[in-house]
């Protein structure tokens, strides 16, 4: 029998039990999804297989047989490689370099005896790097990948790296590959693409193990479920006779709403008005140009687009990042019968305010500030007293984007690398949070009292797994780093919060948990743009899109009344007339 | 022009120290080790140096004459030893027992200038200046090649050994499979790991040989440059902490450290060559001895601004442990 089993796998880190007693056979020639929420196990389980990890109790049988996978290469001896979630390429090294490290000279002939089977061979055999580089592309042209071989990794694209490492795996000739959550990256078009390659492989005799959290991906592709929870395994399931419900029931082991949550509600007034914006990128090429759009408080806008058709500069531009930019960008500070502060206003700031017959005392009278010393105006300033008559108008185009931050328009930006941007991996929670707010301390020290609240209750409402507070980031799970990094954005109590692909590569629960969290801030007042690449959470989750195409505006609808199929005409460049009311 | 044929002969000798440091150090980077021991282990290599000829001196009756080839060859052994020592104390600590390397790096360095200089000091150094006369010139009849010869052929074995490491080392890097390996290995170790390179020995192995080179820089110093009149060894870890920015400069390139060394070396020189012929040079040569290290400063300074990439390895100071991620 062609099978590969794993027996009673247990895998300990420390206290934490990342697999416990997993047993299960993987049949050859299948496409075996194993589905697991994040944090499950998935990934640690087949790194035992894969010669990364070694299991503390437990073995694994291949055909029958008990094999000692002790490294990575031990696994290639199997016929089993990996491709790991974070690639394991050398950036500065070329597609054919990476492709070939590690093969000895014997090893790598055995490989051209497979390219070149019924040639025959005399005389002295070469193996340079032109050589592998031609059966590299031999093998490229049976499966459709399209890469070059000298190109250097460091300036390949998300997808092109996963197909080298994807090549790599098969140009080992390896006849199990474990692809661990490789669509998390993708664009869906990309992803479509992969899909095709595994049916490729498939059809050419592989067996791959996919690890993923996405439902969509296991129905569409998969033979078999593996279905994983908190480091046990739970069952395998035929996908045919699985639904989507029943999958993600399984997964989480609890019945789930999969409702996106979006709360009725009036908007509160103006927030920001963007009028005529148009943004140059750093070589001068127009990536916005004209963009209007008015955002009110207590909504969702969300922004929709195929990848790059400016959603982030949009973004950008607003938290002022972008400076090559014309056109309006106003924001209406809800300051309406609220106090002055000392948080924005100096004193003089608040005599012009008053002179300006901007503010008025509690009680309703006119501010008349010229006949009051500097020290009874801040007594009367922190007592609240002295009260704004109308939202204050303020244009980003004079502001920094500390001033814009302050003044309470919050970005959150998941990039495809999470750790990348946003967080610094080697420093622990409370500090990712400190990050944010160290400013505001008051003198030269840290207050980090604060900032451990903020940690804490990003920890409990968003439910991150970390063993505690001052656990370096770096050493969480991908998506409870990023509960962190958009948790931490949200948990401030913006007035504008743009969030850009919060949910990317989260699982569902954690999903939804963000949904709510983005809801429970439209409820508290929020103006909110959201940037994401699922058109069916954008759908039930925002009340307004807004579409770009290149750059340009090519309609604001109402949620409520649009199809998905209208916003991917829009987004391909269509027009769409029925404006929508906000 | 006399003058800057021996100035230039001089400064070739001085580039020799810092080629051998400079190959040492960029071979242990290459494998993602930034070994800041180099000075200490250029010290050890030192220490080798002169055990090796100590114990070839005494092997020979007092009065036999020396053989020209073993006084060079049985020092570079000792040296060789001496250094790859060094370097697997540093591989030690980094790989097996996973310290940070910055503080072995450093220790090993204050280690390697105690153990030589209490050593050093000890060593019996009659026939030396001998010895350290005789290991001068490679080939005899230089002079018959004018000003070419004089500056190029007049050198010792130890400058032709350290030219040719250092294009060895240079096409092992850039053209062979075990150069690919241990690339891979300090731009990426757990790529490499999951390549199949063994990423421990890889690091282990690359040490031991830089440290091995740069062993023989600093034996070179001992015997040549000061010509055996040693009664405390000082002065090479200098050697060292300037072969540490050579590989900087030479943007790991040991064929671009060849020339580097070069460069570095005529600045080390020029201060004490010339200031005999500046008036009241008396404390003005203090200042002119700091300008190889303001060089140093500037140069770095232009090198990061101009080149438009990063040429180090990308994992360089980074441990690596498999089941650690």
């Amino acid at each position: 029998m062609d099978c590969i089993q794993l027996e009673h796998i247990t895998k300990t880190f420390g206290d934490v039990i990342a697999n416990d007693d997993v047993s299960f056979v993987i049949e050859k020639g299948e496409v075996l999804a194993i589905l697991g929420e994040n944090g499950s196990g998935k990934t640690t389980l087949l790194n035992v297989l894969g010669g990364i990890y070694r299991p503390d109790h437990g073995k694994v049988l291949i055909n029958g047989e008990e094999a000692t996978i002790l490294s990575p290469k031990d696994a290639y001896s199997y016929g089993i490689g990996m491709v790991h979630q974070h690639y394991q390429l050398v950036e500065a090294f070329t597609a054919i370099e990476n492709v070939v490290l590690g093969l000895s000279r014997k090893e790598l002939l055995a490989i051209y005896d497979r390219f070149e089977e019924g040639q025959e061979q005399h005389g002295f055999r070469w193996c340079r790097l032109r050589d592998s580089a031609k059966h590299m592309q031999t093998m490229c042209e049976r499966y459709g990948f399209a890469l070059n071989p000298k190109k250097t990794v460091s300036d390949m694209s998300v997808a092109e790296k996963q197909t080298l490492e994807i090549v790599k795996v098969l140009f080992r000739g390896v006849d199990t590959l474990i692809l661990d959550e490789p669509t998390a990256v993708l664009t869906p078009q990309e992803a479509a693409h992969l899909f095709d390659v595994i049916r490729n492989m498939k059809r050419d005799g592989k067996t791959i193990i996919l690890i993923t959290h996405k439902l969509n991906e296991v129905k569409e592709i998969s033979d078999r479920v593996v279905i994983m929870r908190k480091g046990k395994y739970i069952q395998t399931i035929p996908t045919a006779e699985a639904s989507e419900k029943s999958l993600a029931e399984a997964m989480v082991g609890e019945s789930l709403n999969l409702d996106i949550p979006r709360s009725d509600i009036p908007t509160t007034g103006e927030r920001l008005e963007v009028r005529g914006l148009s943004v140059r990128n750093r070589e001068g090429r127009a990536v916005l140009s004209d963009v209007s759009f008015t955002l009110y408080g207590s909504e969702i806008l969300g922004i929709a687009g195929v990848s790059g058709s400016g959603q982030r500069e949009l973004l950008e531009a607003i938290a002022g990042l972008c400076r090559d930019r014309d056109g309006d960008i106003i924001f209406h500070n809800p300051k309406k019968d609220k106090p002055v502060t000392f948080f924005h206003k100096n004193i003089k700031q608040i005599r012009a305010l008053a002179a300006e017959g901007k503010l008025y005392f509690e009680g309703g009278k006119p501010c008349d500030l010229r006949h009051f010393s500097n020290k009874e105006i801040a007594d009367l300033v922190n007592q609240e007293k002295i009260l704004f008559y109308e939202d204050e108008i303020v244009d980003f185009a004079t502001k920094t984007p500390l001033e814009i931050r302050n003044l309470g328009a919050k970005l959150s930006f998941v990039p495809e690398d999470r750790l990348g941007m946003g967080l610094v991996g080697d420093m622990d929670l409370i500090d990712n949070v400190l990050l944010r707010s160290y400013r505001k301390g008051r003198g030269k020290l840290l207050h980090k009292e604060k900032s451990e609240a903020i940690a804490q209750e990003i920890v409990t409402d968003l439910e991150v797994a970390t063993p505690s507070l001052s656990t370096p980031v770096r050493k969480l799970s991908g998506g409870n780093i990023q509960k962190v990094l958009v948790g931490r954005e949200i948990m401030s109590h913006p007035k504008i919060l743009m969030v850009a692909y919060p949910v990317r590569g989260l699982d569902i629960n954690a999903s939804y948990t963000i949904y709510h969290l983005i809801d429970e801030q439209k409820k508290a007042g929020t103006a909110i743009m959201y940037v994401g690449e699922d058109l069916d959470a954008m759908l039930g989750l925002t009340d307004r899109i807004l579409v770009l195409c290149d750059g340009k505006v090519t309609g604001i609808v109402d949620s409520r009344a649009v199809t998905k199929e209208q916003i991917g005409l829009m987004m391909s460049g269509k027009t769409y007339s029925g404006e929508a009311n906000a | 022009m006399s003058y800057v044929v021996s100035f230039l002969s001089l400064a070739i000798k001085f580039a020799t120290v810092f080629l051998f440091g400079a190959t040492g150090e960029i071979v242990n980077q290459k494998s993602g080790h930034l070994n800041m021991g180099t000075p200490g282990i250029m010290y050890l290599g030192a220490l080798g140096g002169i055990v090796g000829e100590r114990i070839y001196l005494s092997s020979i009756p007092a009065d036999a004459p020396l053989n020209p080839l073993l006084i060079v060859f049985i020092p570079v052994v000792f040296a060789i030893i001496f250094g790859a020592l060094g370097g697997a104390i540093f591989s030690f600590f980094t790989v097996t027992l996973r310290c940070n390397q910055n503080v072995t790096g450093l220790t090993l360095t204050t280690l390697g200038v105690g153990i030589a200089c209490y050593f050093i000091g000890s060593i019996d150094t009659s026939r030396m200046a001998e010895a350290g006369l005789l290991m001068q010139h490679a080939f005899s009849g230089y002079e018959a090649a004018g000003w070419f010869g004089e500056i190029f052929l007049s050198q010792s074995w130890f400058t032709y050994l350290g030219v040719v490491i250092a294009i060895l080392a240079a096409v092992i890097l850039r053209y062979t499979r075990v150069g690919l390996n241990l690339r891979a290995v300090g731009e990426n170790a757990s790529a490499a790991d999951q390549a199949g390179v063994n990423v421990s020995a890889y690091r282990y192995v690359a040490t031991i040989i830089g440290g091995a080179i740069s062993g023989i820089g600093g034996a070179f110093y001992e015997l040549d440059n000061v010509k055996g009149m040693f009664n405390v060894a000082d002065g090479i870890d200098a050697f060292g902490w300037l072969a540490l920015c050579i590989v900087i400069f030479s943007l790991w390139r040991p064929t671009i450290a060849i020339f580097a060394s070069f460069f570095f070396a005529c600045l080390s020189v020029a201060p004490t060559f010339f200031a005999p012929y500046l008036a009241g040079a008396g404390y003005v040569r203090y200042l002119l001895m700091m300008v190889p290290y303001v060089a140093t400063i500037i140069v770095l300074i232009v090198t990061s601004v101009v080149s438009k990439k990063d040429h180090a390895p990308a994992s360089l100071g980074v441990p690596y442990f498999r089941e650690d991620r």
